[in-house]
């Protein structure tokens, strides 16, 4: 290296240097909340936005009518001013609202209101409008009224319908209009670009640099600034956020480490902690999820078909295990369809599959039940002196010899974990001399296999984000649901639980739906279509030296009380 | 004439390939497992839902009507929108591509040149320890596993000694700031960029060095190098008016084609960097069903590659006067 | 005093098995505007001779003994820099027909104005252009196609090329190494002449190198026979010719003249290997393969018989 070239290196090293320091110190003078994104946005066109980030940009922005309190037992009035009043015919409901206004300054009105829920019923938004199609009737009463009239009595309108995010019929207006005169009306409001969305949350978007972040401020016109909601006194006491994208989570942790970010939105993985807490100013939070993994049978073909076989393979998978070897211990079992932190709903009385058992009184137990169903091995896996020994030959109640079978789970750089549950059921069949194996497929490929093509024959799949309301029970088991595309992927048909599953639909009365909600749960528990076996949890971490006033709640610490409670230390 | 006939000539063949490749694209992308609503776990999705997603999108047509929409819509220039961003995939691409171009291209050319500088200089020395240790270093270089490396790099330079960002092409704080300036926001870049076009040129030099190493020993080989020394050129004239240039023209191919395929970026480099380029863009496209970005990418690479062949030939063409056309 | 004199040469290369005498005790003097011919089998150390002389030797070879004047300074031992200035200038070469000594990707005339003003700075491109022409007139080549690559000439347009090349700074020697082989037989009879006629219109001597010894006849006054790094006898070309003294030299005559009639490869009494050169065996180097060979030969080396002033033999009973 020349003189002149090692000037130059040294040159570029300082102006590094001024640079990381500039931006230290503009970053203080200025102090925004700086959270870290595993990925982009894809979009900030609130009824396209399916995914995580987009969401989680878009909940500062549009805000519901209602909302669960982090405390989860009631929701409370978010832009309504009150609890809704159902009239006397119990299917017309009033809605009174309060003053806001949009983040643009002009207000927020019942037009508003009543021109989001018209815009899902005519456009059929996906995902939404299941949730509408039951209203006949949408009605700004006055500029701070509105009424509802439902065809019927429906459970989920309060918590699901009412839950949905309210958009400005001005910004919305014109781009509804001129999709309607289209060929492909959702199409076209699906791809309608929005660059600055008007919302009347605690932060308005001001910029969202592709590629690189997204700069949020305080809106000066959010309603809730200084009100007590839910107990709870609004802010927001944060001036800015920026969003940074981390494309790994290694990478997201060093910056945590260093004071790049306060906060990283995404869920890590158990393997980060030891690390992250020898950091004294790092905090993690570790939260109960509203998920569901499970594994899911055919029940359209042999050999699971059988409720038999499907009870023998609850009692052989240790749930326990896989919480602890796969989860290190971040998780709890499920023995239910529903998380067991949904407590009003949660069923606590369902039979735990091999629950205490090890694994040869597993296998015992296995060898008697199918035993009493019919089945018939060259080998037993429990031999005439009673022992356990390797199982051979399984013959099904009908004499056949079992086919071989697999187990479809998503690969293992999707998600690890269920990757290799799927081996260890895999060998936990094979004691009991049940032919299977696991099979990890791309997630796209799985899906198309298990929810379209329905050809399969067990598979694990998850659910993350399951709303607090149970509804999901009747669309998982509804035997009106397998269909093509429907979610009933088992094929599960049983008259007697589609009856309770339409009646729980219907069923005003909290109390009287909560037993037909118990009711559907020992079901399923009973026929076992699905086999609840682990809830992880969501293991989050902050930076405590900068903000403070986290609001922890089901999945995390991501959430709009947060953003409306956190202030600066100091 | 006769270039210009060829030229046409070839060009007509690379026109000809480029509407196989669509063709073969269109194909590849259907008949992948899997389509874009189907991976929409999420219990609100009802069946009705989907199905008029699929609609929406013209997926429900007969394979053979959305390929002749999708020729029609080509010739006319559309690319179409993306199903995952519902942005017009022009836009998605012309976005993301000068940040590809700018990292890749300039970590390939950088590389190209400090490999066949290198690779001239130790060939030279061949057998002396110089040699034998950058070409060992070149060797350990080249097969050092990218996302390794990023991530040492990333550890030690961003972290440790914290003289760079830890990834990312720009700096929040600086482009919000109202006072930044073009230069700050240049130099901002400048500095984001340091270690992940270091990570890529330390993986790429070393195959230019190899290639222009093995090619100049080849060429030492050569009588017309003896005659040189016969003719008492000193060393260093004989190395770079002789033996270079000759040596080059095999590193000329291997070097045009890289850069035309460097606009299709990394999809590990750009992962670990957050680099918002093209290769995981189109990763992403793939593995999500999203075709209409994934068709329009891989056809700009198609096309790229194409033309970079053809540019490659007539370079090579006029720097080596036995090829004619 | 001799332009050009070897005396007591040995040449060997560094190989695993140890050293490889490719030349030994070699001895021959040129003079001004006078020209020798080296005849012999491949590997029989002729062109290490040659290469030796233009200090172009590989890296593992090297000059172990003897001397080598070049206008009465020792070549053996000079600096790299001062050798470097010697060739083209001085010692000029013509590579083998077969060899692509051109740079294929520089113009001709450009590779030959290179030589020229290497050497001679003071001279311009243009007149170095000029000079170009008139060599390009002298080896009978269009002088309009110097600027052309070396691609577009044929086998005998290249070796005019070369020898245009070699005369580019009036050297007083050119070395000719196997410059006719691999040309057909009417272009190298073209460019054997215009060895001739340029080392006669030049005054230029030229050391030439062959296996074929008719091909040397034509060119060279003198002629010496190498057989196994050793010249093995030396004289006029009548001499050599006419009254071959040794046992090798006739062997080659008569191949010759085989060819001539039969076109074959090998004559009979030539089959055998060619001896190790790393340890040589202890008598006659050309023992296992001499139809005269005996007791004597095998035990001592043969020492050199003067036949005339001119002519010498390396062998026993030269038979005549």
């Amino acid at each position: 290296m020349t003189v002149g070239n090692r000037t130059r290196a040294a040159l570029l090293l300082l102006c590094a240097a001024v640079l990381a320091c500039a931006s230290a110190a503009w970053a203080k003078s200025r102090h925004p909340l700086r959270i870290g994104l595993g990925e982009e946005p894809r979009t900030l066109n609130v009824w396209m936005a399916s995914d995580a980030n987009s969401n989680n940009i878009l909940s500062q922005i549009y805000q519901p009518l209602y909302r669960h309190t982090p405390e989860e037992t009631e929701m409370v009035p978010w832009l309504a001013a009150g609890p809704p009043e159902m009239e006397a015919d119990g299917v017309t409901y009033q809605v009174r609202l309060r003053p806001a206004r949009w983040s643009d300054g002009s207000a927020f009105t019942a037009a508003d209101v009543a021109f989001t829920c018209r815009l899902i019923k005519e456009f059929k938004i996906p995902r939404h409008y299941s949730r509408w199609k039951f209203v006949d009737r949408i009605e700004a009463v006055d500029d701070r009224t509105v009424r509802f009239v439902l065809k019927e009595p429906m459970a989920i309108f309060l918590t699901r319908s009412l839950t949905i995010p309210i958009v400005s019929e001005k910004e919305w207006r014109e781009v509804a209009d001129a999709a309607k005169k289209q060929k492909k009306p959702l199409a076209t409001l699906f791809n309608h670009t929005v660059e600055r969305p008007l919302g009347t949350g605690p932060f308005v978007l001001e910029k969202w640099h592709k590629g690189a972040f997204l700069h949020m401020k305080k809106n000066d016109w959010f309603f809730g600034q200084g009100l007590r909601i839910g107990g709870r006194l609004l802010g927001p006491f944060v001036g800015e956020i920026l969003f940074k994208i981390y494309g790994t989570s290694d990478v997201a942790m060093l910056a945590l480490k260093k004071g790049a970010i306060d906060m990283y939105w995404q869920g890590i993985q158990p393997g980060y902690i030891e690390n992250l807490e020898q950091h004294p100013e790092i905090r993690i939070f570790s939260s109960e999820r509203s998920a569901l993994y499970y594994l899911g049978f055919n029940l359209r073909r042999p050999p699971f078909d059988d409720p038999a076989l499907r009870r023998a393979a609850a009692v052989l998978v240790d749930k326990s295990f896989i919480i602890e070897r796969v989860l290190q211990g971040y998780g709890s079992r499920m023995d239910s369809i529903l998380p067991a932190g949904n407590e009003f709903w949660y069923n606590p009385n369902l039979t735990e599959y091999g629950e205490g058992l090890n694994r040869e009184q597993r296998i015992r137990a296995v060898h008697r039940i199918l035993k009493e169903a019919g089945y018939r091995w060259t080998r037993p896996p429990v031999d005439d002196a009673g022992k356990v020994q390797p199982a051979a030959g399984l013959r099904l109640p009908d004499g056949s010899l079992m086919e071989p079978l697999t187990i479809l789970t998503p690969p293992a750089d999707y998600d690890p974990h269920r990757a290799i549950s799927g081996l260890l059921i895999q060998q936990w069949l094979r004691q009991a001399g049940i032919p299977a194996s696991a099979r990890p497929m791309s997630f796209g490929a799985l899906l198309q296999q298990v929810k379209a093509r329905h050809d399969f024959d067990a598979f694990i799949l998850g659910y993350g984000r399951l709303s607090l309301d149970p509804d999901y029970l009747r669309i998982f088991f509804h035997s009106e649901f397998d269909r093509e595309r429907g979610w009933n992927m088992s094929g599960y048909h049983n008259p007697e639980f589609d009856q309770i599953a339409e009646a729980s639909e219907k069923t005003m009365d909290l109390e009287a739906r909560r037993l037909l909600i118990y009711k559907m749960q020992e079901i399923i528990a009973r026929d076992v279509p699905y086999l609840p076996i682990y809830l992880p949890r969501e293991i989050e971490a902050v930076r405590t030296d900068r903000f403070a006033g986290w609001v922890q709640m089901l999945e995390g610490i991501g959430n709009i009380w947060s953003f409306c409670q956190l202030s600066p230390v100091n | 004439m006769e270039i210009r006939r060829y030229i046409l000539g070839r060009l007509f063949q690379i026109t000809l390939i480029f509407f196989v490749i669509l063709t073969v694209l269109f194909l590849l992308f259907r008949l992948a497992p899997g389509d874009p609503v189907s991976r929409m776990v999420d219990p609100n999705m009802t069946p009705e839902d989907a199905q008029r997603l699929i609609e929406q999108l013209g997926l429900d047509l007969p394979m053979w009507q959305q390929y002749l929409i999708y020729l029609k819509n080509f010739l006319k220039g559309r690319f179409g929108i993306s199903f995952h961003y519902g942005q017009p995939v022009s836009e998605i691409i012309l976005n993301r591509l000068p940040n590809t171009i700018l990292l890749f291209t300039s970590s390939i050319v950088l590389a190209a040149f400090v490999g066949v500088f290198l690779g001239k200089i130790v060939s030279w020395k061949k057998g002396e320890r110089i040699d034998t240790w950058v070409t060992i270093g070149a060797l350990v270089c080249h097969t050092l596993f990218l996302p390794w490396l990023a991530l040492i790099i990333i550890w030690v330079f961003a972290y440790w000694i914290g003289w760079f960002p830890l990834t990312g092409m720009i700096s929040a704080e600086i482009w919000t700031d109202p006072s930044a300036g073009l230069l700050r926001k240049g130099l901002d870049i400048a500095h984001h960029m340091a270690l992940p076009l270091t990570t890529l040129f330390l993986i790429h030099f070393g195959s230019y060095l190899l290639v222009m190493r093995s090619s100049m020993l080849d060429t030492l080989r050569e009588d017309y190098i003896l005659t040189a020394r016969a003719k008492g050129l000193d060393e260093a004239t004989i190395r770079n008016r002789h033996a270079a240039p000759n040596a080059a023209l095999p590193v000329i191919t291997s070097v045009g084609l890289s850069l035309a395929f460097s606009i299709n970026g990394g999809a590990l480099t750009e992962t670990v960097f957050t680099w918002p380029g093209l290769g995981r863009e189109l990763v992403f496209a793939v593995s999500n069903n999203d075709y209409p970005l994934a068709q329009a990418s891989f056809l700009l690479i198609a096309a790229v590659v194409l033309t970079a062949n053809l540019v490659v030939d007539l370079i090579y063409a006029y720097l080596d006067p036995r090829i004619r056309y | 005093m001799a332009l050009l004199e070897a005396e007591h040469l040995s040449i060997g290369y560094r190989t695993r098995n140890g050293l490889l005498r490719a030349v030994e005790d070699v001895s021959f003097s040129l003079e001004l505007g006078g020209s020798l011919g080296f005849v012999g089998e491949s590997g029989c150390g002729k062109t290490t001779i040659g290469m030796a002389l233009m200090g172009l030797l590989p890296a593992n070879g090297s000059i172990v003994s003897g001397a080598l004047r070049f206008k009465g300074q020792n070549l053996v031992g000079i600096s790299d820099e001062r050798l470097r200035k010697l060739r083209w200038k001085e010692i000029a070469m013509i590579f083998q027909a077969a060899m692509n000594a051109l740079n294929p990707i520089q113009r001709v005339g450009d590779q030959i104005v290179e030589a020229i003003r290497l050497h001679e700075p003071e001279v311009s491109a243009a007149q170095a252009a000029e000079r170009v022409r008139s060599l390009f007139s002298l080896v009978d080549l269009d002088p309009e196609r110097s600027r052309d690559y070396p691609h577009q000439y044929s086998g005998g347009m290249k070796q005019r090329a070369i020898i245009a090349m070699a005369l580019a700074c009036r050297p007083d020697v050119i070395i000719a190494d196997e410059p006719t082989t691999a040309l057909d037989v009417i272009v190298q009879a073209q460019i054997l002449a215009e060895i001739r006629r340029v080392q006669k219109e030049m005054d230029v001597a030229v050391l030439f190198i062959s296996h074929d010894i008719a091909v040397v006849a034509e060119v060279c006054r003198h002629i010496a026979v190498m057989y196994a790094g050793q010249i093995v006898e030396q004289g006029t070309r009548e001499e050599v010719f006419e009254t071959p003294a040794h046992p090798y030299t006739q062997a080659l005559l008569d191949a010759y003249l085989t060819i001539e009639e039969e076109d074959a490869a090998l004559p009979q009494a030539m089959k055998g290997e060619t001896p190790n050169l790393i340890v040589p065996q202890k008598g006659c180097r050309f023992y296992d393969r001499c139809p005269h060979a005996d007791a004597q030969c095998r035990q001592e080396p043969p020492t050199w018989i003067s036949l005339s002033p001119t002519h010498k033999v390396l062998c026993y009973g030269p038979r005549s």
